[in-house]
């Protein structure tokens, strides 16, 4: 087998042999990454229940993506043998770490931990994994747990007998203890009810669970038999020795819960899961805040007085003595040892010490990330949307895990092409982490490399290559979020996983056409937008249930609708219809509620568009566009001190942003803080000094500050910037009209009439210019034309100085009412 | 007088003495030409006929024959010259027009966008029904130039400069 090309695995080397199968460490030649193959041994080809045993692992784990549970690649059949492609692990099995030393109390809280997260998101996905036992447990070389084997896991609500149809022997390859046509699951590890052959559910995994942490915590088996059938008979009947009497120093609070996992009867055992998690983490919680004392020392003393098993437990365990203590657990049995000659404050010290040392070097979850653009090697512009493409899905991946704080693309733009560190990169966007790479087309495929860094640490967490054609690009950023994930050692859950990978599609063509859609759409330009719909018509001709294209079409239409390029009254119904298609294909999806809200906000639903703005924040806090809009909608309405927060919100998620700076500019010239709004201005100039709307918000502060020559003069810079745009034209004529330049203003007003033949201008533009003047007539005959166009400037009716001089007229109260903000 | 109009009346007396020769060698170089292949049924059109075209408000030569607009990038004075004298719109009104356009599906696509007048000759040569502006001076053999209101690049008061 070795050197074979099987499908497009090359065979390394062979890791490990057992009874039910033989596994290959392996070169996945299409992703270009390495992998675990497993086969079916030769003997077994032709076995029923054996090749059942690996299609139901395959189904089991393949409905799981956790980062605690090994991924299943993929399953295949070669020379009519079955195999299956697992992600390859480097490390040891629990059942190694127990044996190889002892386990202090916070290695086996995180160790727990991680299991039982695992548990609960099998769980959820209704999978029972019915062998759970520290040989099915995989520690990786960074102390990550990774749940193997889901050879025996029920999928479902099928039903298990003693003498069913899966009755094949336990998972581990080198550990079978269960008796042939018995019961399913390693004796030792059994529950009650797996012993007697009932029915089982996921309370027996946590019985389970609770004997592979007894056993964690003693290095002995809690139910122990000279054979088989005493150790049913212990499991059935034999209350635990508690473990804090084989380790003194074990805390009561975990004999409490380590009792609770055990209990024979399930209605008393704990229910789910997450109520053991729960329990886990607020005992840690304690320990750290309570110095842990007691649970260090429990840890560390155990090493010179628990007996230690060395043999698999189950029907023939052995206890010998401890293995040599380390130079710590020295240190410590020495001071037990000399007790009497030492004050017990001393001892104390020494392990506060120790304890201190242990939790400053344990890793934490790092809980923020800047993915930056990929660096396009070949400097092929063909290639930019690809670079900047597999960056944003990555983020979008990852923007959905709760846990994890990512900062948009829009405010990693900027480092596209830019000679910077990750590191300075990373202290620049204030996050612990970031994600860079670099892509290169050589041919049919692509050379993609990524290397996740830690910025304080200024270490790599994490590096990978990979070799795709670009048929595999849309799998390969799903790899690279899913080995993050891992890397960043997030705690996630099922539903977290489920929510990061299910907004996508499974046709590499519709991924590239909307990465396509979204690089055009990014460069916020009216060719760029023209780009970014054709490019999502595209998607969406290729993939008719890809949301997230759907979700990228409302965004081009809410800037359309934002650019003015089309009356809200045209664009809204599309929008609506847009953003409801990617809402009916995923509720789920926070870009669609806010665009949907976005559309609300426009045609004056305003209720709506609140529920949808709050709807799309609860789904992803960090969604920086929400918070941004929601902003500009509580503005809108004259609530400034809500609007605050939600500003503050976006501009943490994007402190460089130009639109987020902004928009805490307009809020300040809305509130009538002009000084504050002039000095926003000029901040968001100087991140970007020809960014057309900040020189058209400096210009109307300027103008309400009575600069009237600085406003024009900003507002023709605006104007030039935009090459022509009307509303830049129409901001100037107002200026003109409010600096009693009646014949410029006059002059402005014949010109964005004779625009308004071939292209649209905002009537209310034109309003306000009328209102400059002090037409109020005119002033209003345009603002009912506004209204019947529902123009996007009237959301602002309310709070725009612009219009300050209509509001005593009851007309002015009319129209407020119509549109809602009275 | 303008700059162009000098350049006009320079044209003339070049044009008297070489129009044998070729009748564009003597082109205003600054004059811009309306191109098609030579199977386009149409040899001539009015500015406003020509402004309709443009704008995507005629779509077909003939029954059969679509047409394809082609336009040069920003910054060429060909796209230049025909913002200011065709579209009478600023570069943002163009792009504005030609996004509503689209999305009001009175057009499948706005111009395409072509980045040098060989690019420019080069597909309307390859492409049925395509029409190019180009710089007088550069057109090739084998494509056809229209006259607008009866004129071509060479002759007084074409309106294309």
């Amino acid at each position: 087998m070795l050197g074979k090309t099987i499908s497009h695995y090359r065979i390394l080397s062979t890791l490990g042999k057992g009874g039910m199968g033989i596994v290959y460490k392996a070169e996945d030649t299409r992703l270009g990454r390495t992998v675990a193959v497993k086969f079916v041994p030769e003997t077994l080809a032709h076995d029923r229940m054996a090749v059942e045993r690996f299609s139901r692992e395959a189904r089991a784990a393949s409905a799981l993506n956790h980062p605690n549970i090994c991924t299943v690649h993929d399953i295949g059949e070669f020379e009519g043998r079955p195999f299956l492609v697992m992600e390859c692990l480097e490390g040891r099995t629990l059942r190694e770490v127990i044996e190889a030393a002892p386990l202090g109390l916070p290695e086996v809280l995180e160790l727990a931990i991680q299991t039982v997260d695992a548990l609960d998101a099998a769980h959820a996905a209704g999978i029972v994994h019915r062998d759970i036992k520290p040989a099915n447990i995989f520690v990786t070389r960074r102390g990550q747990i990774k749940i193997m084997d889901f050879g025996l896991a029920k999928v479902g609500p099928a039903r298990i007998t003693g003498t069913g149809d899966s009755q094949a022997p336990t998972a581990a390859l080198d550990e079978l203890v269960t008796s042939p046509g018995s019961t399913l699951g390693t004796v030792a590890y059994m529950s009650p009810e797996q012993a007697r052959g009932e029915e089982l559910d996921m309370r027996s995994d946590l019985f389970s669970f609770g004997v592979v942490l007894y056993e964690m915590l003693t290095g002995a088996s809690p139910f122990q038999g000279n054979t088989t059938a005493l150790t049913f008979v212990a499991i059935l009947h034999n209350p635990p020795v508690a473990p804090s009497q084989v380790r003194a120093e074990i805390p009561a609070e975990l004999d409490r819960i380590i009792f609770k996992c055990l209990e024979k009867n399930r209605e008393m055992r704990y229910q789910s899961a997450a109520e053991i998690r729960a329990d886990l983490k607020r005992l840690r919680r304690d320990a750290d805040s309570h110095g842990i004392s007691s649970t260090l020392s429990g840890a560390l003393s155990a090493s010179v007085s628990v007996p230690r098993v060395s043999a698999r437990p189950g029907s023939s365990t052995r206890v010998e003595a401890a293995a040599v203590p380390s130079s710590a657990e020295y240190t410590v049995g020495l001071v037990r040892r000399h007790r009497l000659a030492l004050s017990v404050v001393a001892g104390v010290v020494v392990l506060a010490a120790a304890a201190a040392l242990y939790f400053a070097s344990r890793p934490k979850p790092l809980d923020s990330l800047a993915v930056l653009p990929f660096v396009n090697m070949a400097a092929d512009p063909g290639n930019e949307y690809l670079s900047d493409g597999i960056a944003e899905s990555i983020i979008n991946n990852l923007s959905q895990l709760p846990k994890l704080s990512v900062r948009s693309f829009s405010s990693v733009a900027r480092y596209r092409n830019k000679d910077l560190s990750p590191q300075a990169a990373g202290k620049e966007l204030k996050v612990r982490a970031v994600l860079t790479g670099r892509l290169v087309k050589r041919g049919d495929e692509y050379d993609i490399s990524a290397e996740l860094v830690d910025v304080d640490g200024d270490r790599q967490i994490w590096g990978s290559q990979y070799t795709p054609k670009a048929a595999d690009m849309l799998a390969v950023q799903q790899q690279i979020s899913q080995e993050i994930t891992e890397k960043l050692r997030l705690q996630l859950t099922g539903a977290d996983m489920q929510r990061m990978n299910r907004h996508s599609t499974e046709d590499n063509a519709a991924y590239q056409l909307y990465l396509q859609g979204r690089y055009q759409w990014n460069k916020r330009t009216l060719d760029g937008l023209q780009q970014s719909i054709d490019f999502f018509n595209q998607a969406i001709a290729k993939d008719p249930r890809y949301a997230l294209a759907y979700a990228g079409m409302a965004d081009a239409y809410a800037l359309l609708a934002d650019f003015n390029v089309l009356p809200a009254r045209e664009v809204m119904p599309k929008l609506q219809a847009a953003a409801a298609k990617a809402l009916e294909l995923d509720d789920g999806l926070a870009e669609a509620h806010t665009s949907l809200a976005w559309a609300d906000f426009h045609i004056w639903d305003w209720a709506g568009a609140e529920r949808e703005f709050q709807r799309a924040l609860q789904l992803n806090a960090s969604y920086p566009t929400a918070h941004l809009w929601y902003g500009e909608y509580l503005s809108a309405l004259g609530r400034f001190d809500d609007a605050l927060p939600e500003l503050n919100r976006a501009l943490a998620e994007n402190a460089q942003s130009p639109d987020a700076n902004l928009a805490l500019a307009s809020r300040a010239y809305y509130a009538g803080q002009y000084p504050q709004a002039a000095e926003q201005a000029q901040k968001v100039l100087g991140l970007d000094s020809r960014f057309v709307a900040a020189h058209d918000l400096l210009g109307r502060v300027y103008l309400a500050r009575g600069m009237k020559a600085d406003a024009a003069a900003e507002f023709r810079k605006a104007l030039d910037l935009s090459e022509g745009d009307s509303n830049e034209l129409a901001a100037l004529g107002y200026a003109q009209a409010a600096s009693q330049q009646t014949a410029e203003a006059r002059r402005t007003l014949d010109e964005l009439t004779k625009r308004s033949q071939d292209t649209y201008v905002q009537p209310a533009s034109i309003a306000a210019i009328y209102a400059g003047l002090g037409d109020k007539n005119q002033a209003f005959a345009w603002l009912e034309k506004a209204y019947a166009d529902r123009s996007a400037w009237l959301v602002n009716l309310k709070v725009d100085p612009f219009f300050a001089s209509l509001a005593g007229d009851p007309r002015f109260a009319d129209l407020l009412r119509r549109v809602g903000l009275k | 007088m303008s700059v162009n109009m000098r350049r006009s009346r320079r044209t003339i007396l070049l044009t008297g003495l070489a129009a044998a020769a070729s009748p564009l060698w003597a082109a205003d170089e600054n004059a811009i030409a309306v191109v098609v292949r030579q199977d386009v049924p149409v040899d001539n059109l009015t500015f406003a006929e020509l402004r309709r075209l443009m704008l995507g408000d005629r779509q077909y030569w003939s029954s059969n024959l679509r047409v394809t607009l082609l336009m040069r990038a920003p910054g060429a004075r060909e796209r230049d010259v025909a913002l200011k004298t065709i579209y009478q719109m600023s570069e943002a009104q163009f792009r504005q027009y030609w996004i509503a356009k689209v999305f009001r599906a009175e057009a499948a696509s706005g111009p395409r966008v072509v980045y040098s007048n060989d690019m420019a000759q080069e597909l309307a040569a390859q492409i049925p029904g395509a029409v190019a502006l180009v710089a007088a001076g550069a057109v090739p053999t084998g494509l056809k130039v229209l006259k607008i209101n009866g004129m071509l690049p060479r002759d007084p008061g074409y309106p294309l400069h």
